[in-house]
């Protein structure tokens, strides 16, 4: 099969397709290995049965927890709902104003995911196709940021956002700018470590023919990043995409750490502080729970057929 | 439309060489073939002209323009990739439209250009479609409409049949050949095959480890091969080429005989030619024809002899070759000496 000549996307998918052909015809006809596979079918499924259940009873347990009085949260284990209730749900909205949360964290997550798809295609391309000195070396750094834990640079990342950038934007005339609360978050995730390797090993799979075409085709370097190698990227920009946009819109840590301001508070911040000091109101907190996955899980149920094909095609040529 | 020259062009990878010393002229409107075994430097070369490797010493011309330093989108040539590299994304009218949007050329302007090409190429029908949605045949007659919209000086063709089954291969020869006529393009055209070379190059540029061996129409070529690889290499089934002293009355000494399977006839009688006998082995029925394998003197000969004649494995044949049709080589400079 002539997988170069087609566009990666689709050469992914029927590399997939013909490996689930290949798997599929293993034992065919062979009577005495039909049982063994019927056992080790009964197996595989039973573990993977056992695993999502794992992940799924705390979820369905929220869900329940968020239809609940709170009296029925303390009195005792039940599946279900002793009286069904949506009062968790109104308390979230008129007492905890779980609506400007979840305004603040879709602009945190929105301008992040935003900022990561635009930079990380451009730099994933430029890591990926133009040749500069110190290419390697510079990426090489940029993946050994992965390697510190947040936690580590917390003090350096703060002091940066209090102190130096105010003083040097102060310098251009900029002043009395503050880059703490919303705009810190945005500014230290503008692009992360992560994005700029999928880009970049999404690019490296696109055929450099294509490129040599567009130049003969008196393409300049951007307009061939925007005219060809874009469109053709849309399985990492989608990786690229979910995985920015889940990982801010569910993140505790930066904001915990940049949001000083209440009403810049994100939705995991905001439930955080449905905790009392004597008593967690748990019926609104899991309402507020339940409310902020949906989101996620839409985008996820919309762009889950790309982004397979983008995380795979970043490890095909790893 | 325009002349191409290759001035002493040599390119370097690191410390080996691609293309070295390459000297050849290409005149304007010429279909100029360049051939030679996998690796021999014949996209080097090609991708020199086209502005997309840099040439490390020697210049090259379009017309009387020095364009090493040109950009390659300047240079107002085209090129048919292997791979044919359409835009996966965009459709056929698109992909022929992409470079003279980008040089600007007016809308209406490129309308008519691309309609004039697909209606040249027979793509009508499928202007519309994705190149995932085409055959390989026509995906192929869209990367030759992408370089006819250019009108350029020159088309750079490398290896553009090479992802086409074989019959398919032989009518798109023709079809190229004829487009190259009617439009009067100077091409330069890359391949491995001897037989594509052989039938569609006006002159044929012959190649091996970056050196350029031999340029000359075909008939040129396998008549007078200038030394043993071209000698070798061009022809099908391949010449025989064999120590002076297994043919006796060759002649000479440290020689090397070459004389092609098509001129060995079977020798009734005197004649004039140079007699020998040989073994049968291996008989192959071409139709037309029979492919006769034969050992001489632990030598392998092949002959390509009238079905007419019943031939069988094991048999003694009494064979010869004309005077004429005989060529001999040296065997240390592999060159060939004229007597
Ligand atoms: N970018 C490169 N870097 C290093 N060496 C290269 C590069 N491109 C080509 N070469 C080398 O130069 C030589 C000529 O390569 P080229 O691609 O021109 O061969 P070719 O005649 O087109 O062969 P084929 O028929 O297989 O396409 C080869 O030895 C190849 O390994
Ligand atoms: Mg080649």
């Amino acid at each position: 099969m002539d997988v170069e000549g087609l566009p990666p996307t689709q050469a992914v998918e029927e590399l997939a397709l013909e490996g689930e052909a290949a798997a599929g015809s293993g034992a065919r006809g062979i009577p005495g290995r039909e049982r063994a596979d019927r056992v080790r079918t009964a197996i595989a499924y039973t573990v993977m049965f056992l695993v999502a259940a794992l992940f799924a009873i705390p979820f369905l347990w929220t869900v329940s927890t968020s239809f609940r009085t709170l009296a029925d949260t303390v009195a005792g284990f039940s599946l279900l709902p002793r009286h069904w209730t949506t009062s968790g749900y109104h308390e979230a909205f008129h007492t905890f104003n779980f609506g400007r949360y979840t305004l603040n964290s879709a602009i945190i997550a929105g301008a992040i995911t935003l900022s990561n798809l635009v930079l990380a295609s451009i730099g994933g391309y430029a890591f990926a196709r133009l040749r500069f000195p110190g290419r390697e070396v510079l990426f090489m750094l940029v993946l050994g940021t992965l390697m510190i834990p947040d936690q580590l640079r917390l003090v350096p990342i703060y002091l940066m956002l209090v102190n130096w950038i105010p003083a040097w934007v102060g310098h251009v005339g900029w002043h009395d700018a503050s880059f703490v609360n919303r705009d810190g978050v945005i500014l230290i995730q503008l692009v992360s470590a992560t994005s700029l390797f999928l880009m970049r090993q999404y690019f490296l799979t696109i055929p450099r023919d294509l490129e040599e075409a567009a130049k003969l085709d008196a393409a300049g370097y951007f307009k061939t990043y925007r005219k060809v190698m874009l469109p053709l990227a849309g399985p990492a920009l989608a990786a690229v995409g979910i995985l920015t946009f889940q990982g801010t819109w569910n993140a505790l840590f930066w904001p915990a750490v940049l949001l000083q301001d209440k009403s810049q508070y994100t939705i995991p911040i905001g439930i955080a502080s449905f905790h009392f000091a004597y008593q967690t109101l748990w019926p609104p907190l899991m309402a507020a729970s339940v409310l902020a996955i949906v989101p996620i899980l839409l985008i996820f149920i919309l762009f889950q057929r790309y982004f397979v094909a983008g995380v795979a095609a970043a490890g095909v040529k790893g | 439309m325009a002349s191409v020259t290759y001035d002493h062009v040599t390119k370097t990878f690191g410390d080996t060489s691609a293309v070295k010393d390459f000297l050849l002229e290409i005149t304007d409107g010429e279909f100029m073939v360049l051939v030679g075994p996998s690796g021999c430097g014949k996209s080097t070369a090609l991708r020199m002209l086209a502005g997309l490797e840099k040439v490390s010493d020697g210049r090259i011309l379009i017309g009387d323009r020095v364009v090493n330093n040109i950009a390659p989108q300047h240079r107002d040539i085209a090129m048919v990739f292997q791979s044919y590299a359409l835009y996966p994304h965009m459709t056929v009218y698109d992909n022929l439209a992409f470079g003279l949007r980008n040089q600007k050329v007016a809308k209406s302007d490129i309308d008519t250009r691309v309609r004039r090409a697909a209606d040249i190429l027979d793509l009508g029908q499928l202007i519309k479609r994705k190149p995932k949605q085409l055959s390989g045949g026509q995906r192929q007659r869209v990367a030759l409409g992408r370089a006819i919209v250019r009108e350029p000086e020159a088309f750079l063709m490398d290896e553009p049949l090479s992802n086409l089954d074989a019959k398919l291969r032989v009518q798109t020869r023709a079809e190229i050949l004829k487009l190259q006529q009617a439009l009067g393009t100077t091409t330069i055209y890359v391949t491995h095959d001897q037989v594509e070379a052989m039938t569609m190059g006006d002159r044929i540029a012959v190649m091996k480890l970056g050196v350029l061996q031999q340029v000359g129409p075909p008939e040129e070529l396998y008549r007078e091969p200038r030394n043993l690889f071209v000698a070798g290499f061009i022809g099908s089934p391949a010449m025989n080429l064999v120590p002076v002293e297994v043919l006796d009355g060759a002649g000479g000494q440290g020689r090397v005989a070459g004389f092609r399977p098509e001129h060995v006839e079977l020798a009734s009688g005197g004649g004039n030619g140079i007699g020998f006998d040989a073994r049968v082995e291996v008989v192959e029925y071409l139709g037309d024809e029979q492919l006769v394998h034969l050992t001489r003197k632990d030598t392998a000969i092949q002959a390509k002899l009238p079905v007419e004649e019943q031939i069988g494995s094991g048999q003694e044949l009494k064979l010869a070759v004309p005077r004429d049709k005989l060529l001999l080589f040296d065997a240390d400079t592999e060159e060939r000496v004229t007597v």
